[in-house]
């Protein structure tokens, strides 16, 4: 959580605080969360209201519940009524209180991707008196993520990756979906490899349709696929809080981390995931930049659930 | 309490001492009377930075030989040689030329020169690494 401390008036009885309860990197589609408080000793409160910058996605608005914990439980208690948001702007009636703290989710539209958000949140109170609190402007990312996509390693499973689409697809969807030239890397299992007598290790592995001597045994490319050369480099203790979807991890894969990526003498495959590992990934074009996170490996149904963030480097 | 001020100023004031018998070479490292010069084991990881190698060698499993200078390691089907970091083991003071821990490719060999702590010997090794086929 981090503090915004910008109030515009501190000098009068009705009191006003803010916490920016969202550290994550602001993505488009995701909630940023707020938490903002307003008190007053004499009197009730009336209203709080935020204006945006930027008008948010549906889904934007004041949750009418203020949260505490008992007993390590959290109780919610509703304190506000008639929660809407017009445009830009989002208001909540408080009901009978003299202090509450009220939830703000701002969902991240596409108009604002790779530009800035502010936000002014002020409190009105029965007796008139308004206070206000200003935000400073906040970057919204430029990357694309998607969490928890099942793959399959199984001939007929969904293997074959779109870093474009963000999404895995099957060996007859590739064919009647006319996605030949879109797969850019394929999910295996295989517990060995032969190679000239020899087995070795293979396990879970992604490789480019490019990297023919890294196909597990038996494997055969679809008909048309475009052998493509996806560069990959694997990593083990590079976690993202929001792929692994767990609020602990305040560890986070920016744009940044995208962007600084070389891939200089990488390989276009990499065998033996390991699960809570990674792996970066540019696609041949040239056009993205992902960061593949591993969630679960199942070696007995050779699958593999992972999330991806995908930054376009046009 | 004194006692251990007392104690602990005076190691202090002894090591202030010793060190300022040894010169300190051109990268700010002592040149000390130390003369013993081999690689004692060797590492080599991957982009996770986890080894890919099948055994490090070690003067101990004859996969580094300390009289020819030569170290010979195998890497695990898959590996990337183009893209790997190495790191050694070497005995007390000695420096290494070029210095490891950066990536590099290793299909062909690579040679390292071990310099001494006094600074008067020099070993050129000769790392090899193959990748299982």
């Amino acid at each position: 959580m981090s503090m915004t401390a910008c109030s515009d008036d501190d000098n009068g009885v009705l009191q006003n605080d803010l916490i920016k309860r969202t550290v994550s990197p602001l993505i488009v589609g995701e909630k940023i969360e707020f938490a903002y408080a307003a008190g007053t000793p004499e009197g009730k409160l009336n209203l709080l209201r935020v204006e945006a910058s930027a008008s948010g996605a549906v889904g934007t608005n004041f949750e009418p519940y203020t949260w505490h914990t008992e007993n390590g439980t959290d109780v919610s208690k509703e304190v506000a009524s008639e929660c809407k948001t017009e445009g830009n702007v989002s208001s909540a009636k408080i009901i009978d209180s003299q202090a509450t703290t009220l939830r703000y989710y701002y969902v991240i539209p596409e108009e604002i991707r790779g530009k800035e958000v502010s936000f002014v949140f002020s409190s009105v109170a029965e007796n008139g008196e308004e206070t206000s609190y200003k935000t400073p402007s906040y970057k919204i990312s430029s990357m694309d993520m998607k969490k928890l996509i099942s793959l399959s390693g199984e001939d007929d499973g969904a293997r074959y990756f779109s870093i474009e689409d963000m999404k895995a697809y099957t060996r007859d969807e590739v064919s009647t979906g006319n996605l030949s030239s879109k797969i850019d890397f394929i999910y295996g299992y295989a517990a060995k490899k032969s190679v000239n007598g020899n087995s070795y290790d293979y396990k879970h592995a992604f490789f480019s349709p490019s990297a023919e001597t890294f196909y597990p045994d038996g494997f055969v490319l679809p008909g048309g696929l475009e052998k493509k050369k996806t560069l990959m480099d694997k990593k083990l203790y590079v976690w993202d809080g929001q792929l692994k979807d767990d609020k602990n991890n305040a560890i986070f894969v920016d744009d940044q981390d995208l962007k600084s990526q070389t891939f200089e003498n990488s390989s276009d495959y990499v065998l033996d995931l390991r699960a809570e590992g990674s792996v970066f990934m540019k696609s041949s074009d040239g056009k993205y930049v992902a960061y593949i996170y591993i969630n679960k490996l199942e070696n007995d149904s050779k699958t593999a659930v992972i999330g991806i963030k995908r930054l376009s480097i046009d | 309490m004194k006692i251990k001020i007392l104690l602990f100023m005076s190691i202090l004031i002894g090591s202030l001492v010793s060190c300022g018998d040894y010169p300190i070479d051109e990268n700010g490292l002592l040149i000390t009377e130390k003369d013993k010069c081999y690689m004692s084991s060797f590492y080599l990881v991957g982009t996770d930075n986890q080894s890919v190698l099948v055994k490090d060698p070690t003067v101990s499993n004859g996969l580094i030989d300390t009289v020819a200078c030569t170290v010979t390691a195998v890497a695990k089907f898959g590996t990337n040689l183009t893209k790997v970091k190495p790191y050694c083991s070497v005995t007390d003071d000695i420096t290494v030329e070029p210095g490891m821990g950066k990536w590099i490719d290793f299909t062909t060999p690579k040679e390292y020169t071990l310099v001494s702590g006094n600074r008067e010997i020099r070993k050129k090794y000769t790392i090899t690494v193959t990748v299982q086929k």
